[in-house]
């Protein structure tokens, strides 16, 4: 069973993603951006779904540093942001993002994305 | 743009300003040339200009009176040439092939042509070439008259003289022999007959009683002169009765036989008819002395002219040429031009052949401006006084003409110099001998005194279009200054009271401006003791100054004399003291009535500002107005873009985090509910279900909502671009009919589509048109009940139109204008039946515009409506 990483502040779209995802995926969630350094660091996820305006560190700076580091940088990074707006997308992929969804979630794109990153 | 608002109609009224000044000074202009028509009239020339590239010609109207011909007769410079005598032509070319070439100074030629009547006339023309830089003559102007008459005068002296030389050579007619002792006269029978001189009567004593008594002393003289010795022979002219009553001129050349002592006994000699040769040369005396005087006119009057034309800036060569030349034509005489100067008479120019009686003249003068004296009278009444002999004078002007008695004069003529109905002078000669004019003179003297006219007339209008051009050129230059600092008061201020200082003499220019306290404060100020100046400020907003004062009454204040002048305002009075000032002038500077401040010029002088220089004070306080308001306007607007900047970036930002925010828990909102719908189907009574559907496309209807306000907003800001490529145009309908087809209630509805046969390939941002067509369909989806929905392709004209017609419920009349609005539908309460996010109309018409197109609708109530999407075949670039 694959591994994902879940950033996200929010609790109840942590939820809504868990629900989604928890009978498919092994699931480590993080809350912000330092903790989502850590909790890549240890469980090596196979895929990060990252949310953008997180606290303490955001996504976009969380992604930038996943993908400094050499150990972390291949793992494919999904941003999924209320963050819509024209632009918000080019500026995620400028932080080394590998793709990009937006709120509210559309399940069959996610379904989609994830079977594109992890080949399964 | 910075320049909007107020300011173009003040700049307009400044432009309507200049426009009519600029017609003032090309009136003058006019004026001038026809002052200088005038002149060539004097000499009765007509002015042409010819441009020898082109050869093209321009005459003056005068030439009509000149040469007969008017300037319509005389289109083209061959029209002329080929009036010119063919005898002439070589003489006439060669001339000007010497000019051209530069060997002679001026052209001149004296020609024949052919007059409008068809007889032939001596025309003469001068000219000077304009040459280019290379030395090329590239036009000629000059003047060309007829000079027949002088022509006729030349002539007739020609054959006068002739007539004297064949006279020269008259004949002998008699011999005589006078024996002295004897007293014999003998004559030959030839001289007898010729004489009619009876034989009875041939002693020297009836000779001599024959001889004219005029004459006879001259004769006796010749004869005894002979006699004495003194003379070598008798030789001399007289005139003798003839006998039949008439008197011959003779030529009697004798010579005395002398005895031992020296005695004259016997004098031989012969008589000569010369009364043809005397007859010529009186004649020819007379024609000399005519054309000598004709002559002299004219070159005094050319003289005059050319000093005229020479002078165009300074009267007083003109006036000296006049009495020069007066003094040539009177003898005996002083010519002077007096010229009125207040309530007297001032001599401008004299000229007196004796210089210590013109310097005893000259002391006469002034003379008061008053009827009593000659000069007043001629020029206050405008008539010419003429006095032929002062004692014989008739009792007025006593005391002047015994002023002129007393100065050793007996003849005066006073010619009023008359400018339409005012003397501005008075042309005087004074005689040493009694006698009247000649009508010739008095022709003469009333030439110059026109001609002084003109002289004073030119140098008025010279200088008034020169004033007026430095005006404009002043004016013109501020507005240069006022369009190109809209940012800035200073420079403006600055030209201004720099034209100021340099137009009006100006010792002292400022600027004063009301500030915010209503006080005013120095807004610029040009000239010496700025300190002191500066220390009197700021003053208060009444009349108890001259800025305040021509502010509170809006209208210039004008102080000829600040120091003992009426009415000067005490303040003025300390402040022109303190700077040196003698004279002030105050000039409002008003914008819609509300005054904004003063200009002021002073000069170290007492004088009156003329009503030229006071409007041009106006226009300068209205240019420095202008500028303030401008300036005042730029800040504003500078103001309001950057509050509308801020303001747009708050909007964007609110957008952005609304769009945030609203996501953020729609994203519960419609992820839960798919959840439940899922995995809870089976579950969930239908009801419930249907509810959870409801949610579900609440939630969908809210993101609709957010994309929508997302998308109009990069609309307004311009951030949305058009992609154009080429599609065919069937397909992307085809394609829009089959999205929207679930859509429609298909038991009911038809969805018809009607394409013209062959819709052609479009050059179109495919998107855009898909989202436009969408929307109208999916409206007429949602609206029509039964019936049909038709959409239909056509082409025409390098355009496409494309039409969805519905058999709806229609729109009413007064909704119709509404739909495109943004949150509009026909019937508020539709929303709830049809949803839709009221902004699909409002993004369908903003993308069909932003492609160059339009959305246009036609409806009925009950009756459907017809949405009709017009687009260029190819897109052309952003509108």
């Amino acid at each position: 069973m694959k591994t994902i990483l879940i950033v996200e502040d929010v609790a109840l779209n942590r939820e809504l993603l868990v629900q989604l995802l928890g009978d498919d995926y092994r699931l480590v969630l993080a809350a912000d951006g330092e903790a989502a350094l850590e909790r890549a660091a240890e469980a090596k996820p196979d895929l990060i779904l990252m949310d953008l305006s997180l606290p303490h560190m955001d996504g976009w700076e969380a992604t930038r540093r996943l993908k400094a580091d050499e150990r972390l940088a291949r793992i494919p990074v999904i941003v999924i942001s209320a963050h819509a707006m024209r632009g918000d997308e080019d500026r995620a992929r400028t932080c080394g993002c590998d793709d990009f969804l937006t709120k509210p979630i559309d399940e069959t794109l996610l379904f989609q994305k994830l079977e594109k990153h992890l080949g399964d | 743009m910075a320049r909007s608002a107020g300011r173009p109609s003040a700049s307009r009224a400044s432009e309507v300003d200049l426009a009519k000044r600029l017609e003032r000074a090309e009136r003058r202009l006019r004026e001038v040339e026809e002052r200088y028509e005038i002149v060539m009239g004097a000499i009765n020339e007509g002015v042409y200009d010819w441009d020898i590239a082109k050869d093209s010609i321009y005459y003056s109207e005068r030439v009509q009176r000149a040469i007969g011909l008017s300037p319509e007769v005389l289109r083209t410079p061959e029209d002329w040439r080929s009036r010119i005598h063919p005898e002439d032509q070589p003489r006439y070319q060669a001339a000007f092939v010497a000019h051209f070439k530069g060997d002679t100074e001026r052209f001149e030629c004296d020609y024949r042509y052919r007059a409008l009547d068809g007889s032939w006339r001596w025309a003469r023309q001068h000219g000077i070439a304009l040459r280019d830089k290379s030395g090329r003559a590239t036009r000629m102007v000059g003047s060309t008259g007829d000079i027949t008459e002088l022509k006729h005068v030349e002539d007739s002296l020609r054959k006068s003289e002739e007539r004297y030389a064949l006279a020269t050579s008259a004949a002998v007619e008699g011999i005589y022999e006078w024996d002295v002792e004897t007293g014999k006269l003998f004559l030959t029978e030839r001289a007898k007959t010729f004489f009619s001189f009876p034989a009875e009567e041939s002693t020297p004593a009836a000779w001599n009683a024959r001889v004219h008594p005029e004459d006879f002393p001259g004769y006796r003289a010749a004869i005894v002169g002979h006699f004495k010795g003194r003379m070598p022979q008798v030789e001399h002219e007289y005139r003798i009765a003839d006998g039949r009553g008439g008197y011959k001129w003779i030529l009697e050349r004798g010579i005395g036989v002398r005895d031992a002592n020296g005695r004259v006994t016997k004098v031989v000699g012969a008589l000569s008819d010369i009364t043809q040769r005397k007859r010529a040369e009186i004649e020819l005396r007379r024609a000399r002395d005519q054309a000598q005087e004709a002559l002299e006119q004219q070159m005094a009057t050319a003289e005059i002219l050319r000093v005229i034309s020479s002078s165009p800036t300074d009267t007083q060569p003109v006036f000296e040429a006049i009495v020069r030349s007066g003094l040539k034509l009177f003898a005996n005489a002083a010519v002077a031009v007096a010229l009125p100067d207040g309530d007297e008479v001032r001599v401008a120019a004299i000229a007196e052949s004796d210089p210590e009686r013109a310097a005893a003249w000259r002391g006469r003068f002034p003379f008061p401006l008053t009827r009593e004296y000659m000069h007043g009278a001629a020029i206050l009444d405008r008539r010419l006084i003429d006095i032929p002999d002062a004692q014989q004078a008739d009792g007025e002007f006593e005391r002047g003409i015994r002023n002129f008695i007393a100065s050793g004069y007996r003849a005066a003529t006073f010619m009023p110099m008359l400018l339409g109905d005012v003397a501005v002078g008075c042309l005087t000669v004074l005689r040493r001998l009694p006698g009247p004019l000649s009508d010739k003179q008095l022709a003469l003297l009333r030439t110059f005194a026109d001609q002084a006219v003109i002289a004073i007339e030119n140098v008025r209008l010279f200088n008034e279009t020169r004033e007026s051009l430095e005006q404009q050129k002043a004016s013109g230059e501020v507005l240069t200054v006022i369009s190109s600092s809209i940012a800035d008061t200073a420079p403006v201020f600055d030209k201004i009271l720099e034209s100021c200082e340099r137009l009006f003499e100006g010792r002292i220019v400022g600027l004063n401006l009301v500030g915010e306290d209503g006080r005013l404060h120095i807004g610029a100020y040009h000239g010496a003791h700025r300190e002191e100046f500066e220390r009197i400020f700021p003053l208060p907003v009444t009349s108890e100054t001259g800025s305040g004062l021509s502010i509170v009454e809006r209208r210039v204040i004008h102080y000829p004399d600040a120091e003992h002048g009426e009415g000067v305002p005490a303040l003025t009075r300390q402040g022109c003291r303190t700077i040196g000032v003698k004279s002030v002038i105050f000039a409002p500077m008003l914008w819609e009535g509300r005054g904004m401040g003063a200009i002021f010029v002073g000069r170290d002088h007492v004088s009156s500002f003329s009503e030229r220089e006071i409007a041009l004070l106006k226009t300068f306080a209205d240019q420095a107005a202008i500028a303030i308001e401008n300036l005042r306007l730029f800040n504003e607007i500078q103001e309001k873009s950057r509050q509308l900047e801020i303001a747009s970036r708050h909007k964007s930002e609110f957008l952005a985090n609304m769009s945030h925010e609203l996501r953020t828990p729609l994203n519960a909102v419609i992820g839960f509910t798919r959840i439940v719908m899922r995995r809870s189907q089976e579950r969930l009574e239908p009801l419930q279900y249907e509810n959870l559907e409801k949610i579900l496309a609440s939630g969908q209807h809210l993101l609709a909502l957010i994309n929508s306000i997302l998308d109009l907003s990069k609309i307004e800001a311009g951030r949305i671009e058009v992609h154009p490529g080429h599609i065919g145009l069937a397909q992307v309908l085809e394609q829009c009919a089959r999205t929207v087809e679930p859509l429609v209630k298909a038991e009911a509805v038809r969805l018809v589509k009607e394409f013209d046969p062959g819709l052609p390939e479009m050059y179109v941002d495919a998107e855009k048109l898909r989202q436009i067509v969408i929307n109208l369909l999916s409206n007429a989806a949602k609206f029509t009940e039964r019936g049909s929905i038709r959409l239909q392709g056509r082409v025409a004209n390098g355009s496409v139109a494309i039409a969805v017609a519905d058999t709806g419920a229609g729109i009413p009349a007064d909704k119709l204008g509404l739909i495109f609005e943004e949150f509009e539908q026909a019937d508020a309460s539709s929303t709830r039946v049809h949803g839709g996010t009221g902004l699909g109309l409002t993004i369908a018409r903003r993308l069909a515009r932003l492609m160059g197109g339009d959305i246009a609708v036609q409806s009925t109530l009950g009756g459907g409506s017809t949405f009709t999407l017009t687009l260029p075949l190819h897109y052309g670039g952003p509108a």
